[in-house]
């Protein structure tokens, strides 16, 4: 058990984080990369405005916490407690992470491990690291920002997924992610490494939930490597507690003709931000990246979703919907990079904004750059209302403004949900959009 | 479809060995200060134009600041660092003692250089009823059509002559636009600029003519720092040209100009360039380095300030015109083409700062890039709290020719106002197979189809200018792509 530490991420020091318990000790190549990884954090600290993807973002309020490192969970946490994060008509081998850390209890690991290697991170570190030392830390650079290199210096747990060659995952990994700490605020610096091998496919749901109401901050970072042919859905939900803080980042490898997509909701936490980098690296690749964010009162929802061209025939997209409330700030940055030799590259961008409040703030940076010639690249932004004839033309057929509105929102943020293959989750998001929306303007109608 | 690649690659070199027409250096006698840059030399350039004493001031103060300054590196672009003191600072034709009162008493060299460059300034002066501040290296050297402005009471001069005749006209206006303290480029110019263009529109007068000025740099090693002020007051209109060619040098030359402009209520400003600076050879050497910091302030209520940019010279371009929209139902234009060939880098945008209520602007840009050249747009709105109802349109559009140039967009959008409509767009592309392949069918000859194809593609632009530009930019523009991509 590791002694309590309590301290700003500023200030820590090699010798607090020397009394950690940390897996993998014993290990000289992942004790040399924490170290290495803590080293940058050391010099970067957290990023600042002044750092051209952190534009717009406020951490000051993540950067004057003083967060403690985590102990063992104090709450036990039953079927009941995981309840939100379940989706209704929907099969899936669960995996529940309490307080940063595998609960096997509720988790199913064993109905798939017959088909597939799956493990906690922790155990792996532990018992069977070289496994994944040529995977490790490969794909998302320590050094990318402040939150990774904490991440790789201090991750706990998280999962491990090597799906082998050929294998199609029957039905979707669900992962589930439940905060319990009270008082105390806490950081968790969880882990997840999938590696899809030739011509194999999962779907993977990540979700967060909360029985806290107290600060705590999850760091999160998750590689992804996509050999020849392999397809990877990543879904994802987030509804953190309201003092939450949520840091994200995916970083994807694709080989060869493989395809990934993301669908991901934006719903809790006082701050997230949801990072997602992908790097086609071989030909034919596609990537989707979909996403909805709804931010009301005072959360700050932050998306960065980057897509790396670096071979031909590539095919892109990113579509993202937000919708901003209260006094509330969304931030949204798109980047399609498309290198010298990705020619035949097929990039979109869109991102639209419902501003519904006069205090919320919107800004947006859709950003292309291409260096080769033969492409397809677009890019669209817009910041806006409700359509006032759409309004009108509710509202004069008896509708009452409220419900005239939400309908509109909804229809608005439908075309995301619509582009969700996953049925169940797809109806799943709807249904958390509508009480998204009936709290959000029940919390208006008070003030 | 792979041939049609070849040939089109075959075109860019061809472009590319196209030397640069308005490519010649005219030895004049110019009277230069030794390089360096230190407060000595703000007296003197201060001195040797007999500024008033709050000039000065406001000159140490810029230069003061530029001290504690770094060069800014956040552009998309690459170049040598400068050194500052190798430039000189102050040049001015000879024979500007006693200032010249008509065309017969400018140097006749000078009056050459522009015939060369197909400018003869009294005929186009005459025929085009354009009044033409010429700008040689610093110093004005010929104002055409003064008296005619005069009598509708407009100031139209250098802006040293303003410095003496109307200097609380200056004292009022210079910097509120750009501050001293704005950026590197524009303190650096706010110390030592050394000539320019002045120009006051009283209330409710239509200036009855286009007002144009074509600056040029001569003198080698001579930084050219111009400032231009242009002050529409309450209901008045001007259109003003600017159009830039340089002779042919081997070194890098740096200009860093500053415009600032002014309209007061119900006033309106169309302000339009053609930069066609030397761009350096086909091996990037050489180049001007432009770095300019252009803004508007539609002060007054129902004012209106646009830009029109085609931009297809300097090794470097580095220009934001930007609009501060503070008056309520103001509105900002920018219309903008830029190529980049060969080894030209430009990085150029706008800002549209929305302030006051139910102000409207419109981004339209068009970039080309051929060659080696990179091409960045960059651009700002801004919706602030109390500018409600704003309406912003931005298209921006980039046409690539050839594998190994870039294009780049970099939209900020921030928007603090609920009642704001704000709209993007951007698409990035090659001349498609299909519209060469309706031209060609046509029996347009390769050549013709694409200039066709990009004339096209800048229209949008091009219809923004006054006619003798709009003629002048399409000729520059077959010039630029001749055989480029072209």
């Amino acid at each position: 058990m590791s002694a309590v530490i309590q301290s700003r991420a500023d200030r820590l020091t090699r010798q607090q984080i020397s009394q950690q318990v940390l897996p993998g000790a014993s290990v000289p190549w992942i004790t040399d990369l924490r170290e290495a990884a803590f080293s940058q954090f050391e010099s970067s600290g957290f990023p600042t405005p002044r750092v051209e993807d952190w534009k717009y973002t406020n951490l000051k309020a993540l950067q004057r916490q003083i967060f403690r490192f985590p102990t063992l969970p104090v709450i036990k946490v039953t079927e009941r407690d995981i309840g939100p994060a379940i989706i209704p008509d929907l099969e899936v081998y669960r995996v529940v992470f309490v307080d940063g850390l595998l609960d096997e209890r509720l988790s199913q690991l064993q109905e798939i491990q017959s088909k597939i290697h799956i493990a906690s991170l922790g155990d792996q570190l532990r018992t069977n690291a070289k496994d994944i030392e040529p995977h490790l830390a490969k794909y998302a650079d320590s050094g990318l920002n402040g939150f990774v290199s904490l991440n790789t210096a201090l991750m706990r747990d998280g999962i491990h997924i090597h799906l082998p060659k050929n294998v199609v995952v029957d039905k979707p990994i669900q992962l589930i992610y439940i905060t319990t700490t009270q008082n105390d605020a806490t950081w968790f610096h969880l882990r997840n490494l999938i590696i899809a091998g030739p011509n194999s496919q999962a779907s993977i749901i990540e979700s967060y939930i909360s029985l806290s109401d107290s600060v705590y901050f999850n760091n999160i970072t998750t590689e992804v490597s996509l050999a020849k042919n392999a397809r990877l859905s990543h879904y994802k939900i987030q509804q953190e507690a309201t003092q939450a803080f949520h840091v994200a980042l995916l970083k994807i490898q694709q080989q060869q003709s493989s395809q990934f997509s993301s669908h991901s909701l934006a719903f809790g936490s006082k701050y997230s931000r949801n990072e997602i980098r992908s790097e086609l690296s071989a030909q034919g690749c596609e990537c989707v990246l979909n996403g909805l964010y709804h931010a009301g009162e005072r959360q700050q929802v932050d998306t960065l979703a980057r897509v790396d061209h670096l071979a031909a025939n590539g095919i892109s997209r990113e579509y993202y919907k937000g919708i901003v409330t209260g006094k509330a700030k969304a931030i949204f940055r798109g980047i399609s990079y498309v290198h010298p030799d990705a020619q035949h590259s097929d990039a979109e961008q869109k991102n639209n904004n419902l501003l519904l409040s006069p205090y919320a703030e919107v800004d947006t940076k859709p950003q292309l750059e291409i260096y080769a010639d033969d492409v397809k690249c677009s890019h669209g932004a817009t910041v806006g209302q409700l359509d006032e004839d759409a309004l009108f033309y509710l509202r004069s057929r008896g509708i009452e403004k409220e419900t005239a509105c939400d309908l509109l929102t909804y229809s608005f943020a439908k075309e995301i949900t619509d582009r969700i293959p996953l049925a169940p989750f797809a109806r799943h998001a709807e249904a958390l959009l509508k009480n998204v929306l009936r709290g959000a303007r029940n919390l208006e109608d008070l003030r | 479809m792979a041939s049609e690649v070849s040939t089109q690659s075959d075109q860019v070199r061809s472009l590319v060995n196209k030397a640069y027409a308005h490519g010649f250096y005219t030895p004049i006698d110019s009277d230069t200060v030794p390089p360096g840059l230190n407060e000595e030399t703000i007296y003197l350039i201060s001195a040797k134009k007999k500024e008033p004493d709050f000039l000065l001031q406001w000159r140490l103060n810029a230069y003061y600041h530029w001290l504690t300054l770094t060069p800014p590196d956040w552009a998309k672009l690459r170049l040598a660092p400068i050194n500052y003191q190798d430039i000189s600072y102050y040049s001015a034709p000879k024979s500007k003692d006693d200032g010249p009162k008509s065309l017969d008493e400018v140097d006749p060299k000078l009056l050459e250089t522009y015939e060369k460059l197909g400018i003869p300034l009294e005929e186009r002066a005459a025929l085009a009823g354009v009044a033409v501040d010429a700008v040689f290296d610093s110093v004005s050297v010929a104002t055409t059509y003064k008296e005619r402005l005069a009598k509708e009471g407009i100031i139209f001069g250098s802006f040293s002559e303003a410095v003496q005749t109307h200097p609380e006209l200056i004292e009022k206006y210079l910097g509120t636009v750009v501050p001293t303290t704005d950026n590197f480029f524009a303190s650096l110019n706010s110390a030592v600029f050394t000539d320019g263009s002045f120009c006051y529109i009283p209330k409710n007068v239509r200036c009855p003519m286009e007002l144009s000025t074509y600056f040029r740099i001569n003198a080698a090693n001579t930084g050219q720092f111009e400032r231009t002020l242009i002050i529409a007051d309450e209901g008045s209109y001007v259109s003003y040209l600017e159009g830039c060619t340089a002779p042919m040098r081997d070194e890098n030359q740096l200009h860093a100009a500053v415009v600032e402009l002014i309209t007061l209520e119900n006033a309106e400003i169309k302000y339009s360039t053609i930069q066609n600076w030397y761009p350096g050879n086909e091996q990037g050497k050489g180049g001007i380095y432009n770095f300019v910091t252009k803004r508007g302030d539609c002060r007054g209520n129902n004012s209106k300030i646009s830009w029109t940019q085609v931009e297809t010279g300097s090794a470097i371009t580095w220009k934001y015109p930007s609009c501060i929209l503070r008056g309520d139902n103001s509105v900002g234009s920018f219309y903008s083409v830029a190529v980049t060939n060969n080894y030209q880098q430009a990085d150029t945008g706008t800002k549209m700062i929305h302030i006051g209520k139910n102000t409207s602007s419109t981004i339209i840009s068009k970039g080309i890039s051929a060659g080696h050249g990179q091409n960045s747009y960059r651009g700002l709105v801004k919706i602030g709290k109390g500018a409600s109802h704003a309406r912003n349109y931005s298209q921006c559009d980039s046409l690539l020719m050839g594998d190994k140039c870039g294009a780049h967009t970099f939209p900020y959008i921030e928007v603090n106002n609920s009642s704001a409509k704000v709209e993007h767009e951007a698409t990035t592309s090659k001349i498609a197979d299909e519209q060469m392949f309706y031209c060609r069918q046509r029996g347009l000859s390769e050549e013709d189809a694409i200039s066709m194809i990009v004339n096209g593609f800048c229209k949008q632009v091009f219809n923004e200018l006054p006619m003798e530009f709009a003629v002048e930019a399409q000729k520059l523009m077959n010039v630029s792509l001749e055989g480029a991509v072209g």
